[in-house]
């Protein structure tokens, strides 16, 4: 359960990150970010005046180091958690540096200042491929690592060409740091798993059964890596330590490492219900802004109130509809199926639609005036702006540009009374075909008026 | 956007776990619904498949004879064919779409073996607000109740409720539409009978 933490504490600033397509050379920045601590020279110091992201920072990169650690195979489950939530740590990081307008941005503007260049992109790639490429000692790690960059974007399998092109043109720098991570051999499976596992971008959530038993085990070593804010090498040592206990936890189940925030109980169970409440604020949230009328409420209790409404208010609305389309389906004879179909598929009935429109414009409303009432009242504010969606296809135009302007004409049933046949018959003639408003017209007037009062 | 849906199906292909999958999918749906049932085409289909379902409805009706009771029976046909195409054009992603389209198999099961009685329940059962007597745990009971009104959502977790919520509730309104316009189009295609005379 403490699992979850980890991925909902930065649930919600990551998410906005996550849903934006980013680029793979910005998160793979963030990659190389993550991977910075281990060349402290290049002075990327401006992300550890802050606690919290640098506790972050630590835990992320601690944990990546951790796990990978203690097995040397069967980490599928484990390790796509891992990178996952690593992913999800650098996307918060750089959420909280950078604008969060575009990855793109926030990656610049992370690595302008203490990279002092101003490119970001490439140029970050390639002064961060060493890091990377002594981290892992796999040159296949960074195009993976770079995959997970796609998290944002959740096309998590689909860039396998587009990370790391620089990776091997930076040849592998001192190798003292590779030591320091003891992980690095661990990381090629870690990492060829994750694309075979988890393949969306999104957080697994924690199998409660399984990760219960695990999360002890996690979260403590987690806290401890967490509540240590030491260099690099010191935290490198502890992860293996830590690794140790990892390797107890079972690889095939899906874990999310918690963390707990700084200032916050570190007890288990309440950094499991953390969890549980951030997923739940965060769908509520999603709700209020679905639900119209939400925003002035606050409280759960409030909200689901208008939800509840909401959605009832919707079913009877349906119910509705289909009561007065069963009555103009009765209504109608079988040639209106032909003049439906002719609506709804495209066909050279655009153009007579359009004429139809004009006729019913100019005649219609000279009768009229503006009533937009009445007859329809499910809910005006909906029968008048969804009539009026923008359509993408022609025949959708067609379809539905006209519908405003039969609202016009349909709105007020007294008025049609000033229409005789004969007006409306010559009206309709110009926009359908002929013979169809014949039959129509002529049926319409021997029809029996067994169904008005459903009209009204 | 695009790329959420262009993951969509490569996340589907993959199906590390199920349940984990299930997870994930209604994550992605829940961030993905909003846009999918604004869309005009889905709009568009949807009317178009109304439209087949509400001809073959009237095909199926034009047989009997047309008396009132007909009318709200044939109401709540067309409500059902309507909930059964929004379920069909969620494409199985949601549990209450399945639950739509898995309830009829049910009620024509239960058709055979009783009266209409536990297919009106249902129904009945769906319109009553519940007063909530035991206010402590307001929230929940309000949770129970919002379990009920979206289709096969009772026994579901906190979590996977407000997303089929969310999802539910951004079809309906996509429905509403829909369905407004066609009625809008069908009254206004056909002429009414006190159009002539008077």
């Amino acid at each position: 359960m403490e699992n979850e933490l980890f991925m909902n504490a930065g649930a919600s600033s990551h998410t906005p990150v996550m849903t934006s397509p980013s680029s793979s050379p910005a998160m793979l920045n963030w990659v190389s970010m993550e991977t910075q601590p281990v060349d402290p020279s290049l002075g990327c110091n401006l992300f550890w005046e802050k606690s919290t992201e640098q506790s972050i920072f630590h835990s992320a990169l601690s944990s990546l180091v951790s796990s990978p650690t203690p097995s040397n195979s069967n980490f599928s489950g484990g390790e796509n958690v891992v990178i996952r939530e690593l992913i999800g740590r650098l996307s918060n990081i750089g959420d909280i540096y950078g604008t969060p307008a575009s990855n793109g941005n926030v990656s610049g503007s992370c690595y302008a200042t203490p990279m002092s260049s101003p490119t970001p992109g490439r140029m970050m790639v390639t002064k961060t491929t060493m890091p990377i490429t002594e981290f892992s000692g796999d040159p296949g790690f960074a195009e993976r690592a770079a995959r997970f960059s796609c998290f944002g974007s959740r096309s998590f399998n689909g860039r396998t060409n587009s990370p790391f092109p620089i990776n091997n043109e930076q040849p592998v720098a001192t190798n003292e740091k590779m030591p320091r991570i003891s992980s690095s051999p661990v990381l090629k499976p870690l990492v060829s798993h994750v694309p075979a596992g988890e393949s969306s971008g999104e957080y697994s959530r924690k199998r409660k059964a399984k990760s219960k038993q695990n999360s002890p085990s996690t979260v403590s070593p987690s806290k401890e890596i967490e509540e240590k804010e030491d260099s690099d090498p010191k935290r490198c040592k502890k992860s293996e330590d830590n690794g140790d206990k990892t390797k107890s936890i079972d690889p095939y189940k899906d874990y999310i490492h918690v963390r707990a925030r700084r200032g916050q109980a570190t007890d288990s169970h309440s950094l499991a219900e953390r969890v549980r409440r951030e997923k739940i604020s965060e769908r509520m949230k999603l709700l209020q802004d679905l639900v119209p009328g939400c925003n002035k409420v606050t409280g759960k209790a409030l909200m689901l109130d208008e939800i509840i409404n909401y959605v009832q208010s919707l079913q009877r609305q349906v119910e509705f509809l289909s009561m007065k389309l069963s009555s103009v389906n009765t209504r109608l004879d079988f040639n209106m199926d032909a003049l439906l179909s002719k609506d709804i598929f495209p066909s050279s009935n655009n153009l007579m639609h359009h004429q139809h429109v004009l006729q019913l414009d100019s005649s219609a409303e000279t009768l009229l005036g503006d009533h937009h009432n009445n007859n329809l009242r499910l809910n005006p504010d909906i029968s008048c702006n969804n009539i009026i969606n923008p359509s993408e296809t022609s025949e959708t135009r067609s379809f539905i540009s006209h519908l405003p302007t039969l609202a016009h004409f349909t709105d007020s049933i007294s008025q049609y009374s000033t229409f005789s046949e004969d007006d409306l018959t010559s009206i309709i003639q110009m926009g359908f075909a002929q013979n169809r408003l014949h039959e129509l017209n002529h049926g319409s007037s021997k029809q029996v008026p067994s169904h008005m009062k459903a009209e009204l | 956007i695009e790329n959420t849906s262009e993951s969509s199906p490569e996340s589907r292909r993959k199906k590390p776990r199920i349940s984990e999958m299930a997870e994930i999918e209604s994550r992605r749906i829940n961030e993905e619904s909003l846009k999918r049932w604004k869309t005009n085409r889905v709009q568009q289909i949807y009317a178009s498949k109304l439209v087949e379902a509400l001809r073959r409805v009237r095909q199926r009706s034009s047989t009997s004879t047309e008396t009132d009771k007909v009318v709200s029976g044939a109401a709540r046909e067309i409500r059902e064919t309507a909930d059964r195409v929004l379920a069909a054009s969620a494409r199985g992603t949601t549990r209450w779409s399945r639950a739509i389209l898995a309830s009829r198999v049910r009620a024509k099961l239960k058709k055979h073996r009783k009266a209409k009685k536990s297919t009106g329940n249902c129904k009945s059962r769906k319109g009553v607000t519940e007063t909530n007597r035991i206010k402590l745990p307001a929230v929940e009971r309000k949770l129970k109740i919002l379990g009920r009104l979206v289709p096969g959502c009772r026994k579901v977790s906190v979590p996977n409720l407000l997303d089929e919520a969310t999802d539910y509730i951004a079809a309906l309104e996509m429905q509403v539409r829909a369905m407004e316009a066609l009625a809008e189009l069908l009254t206004a295609a056909a002429p009414r009978t006190t159009l002539t005379g008077t």
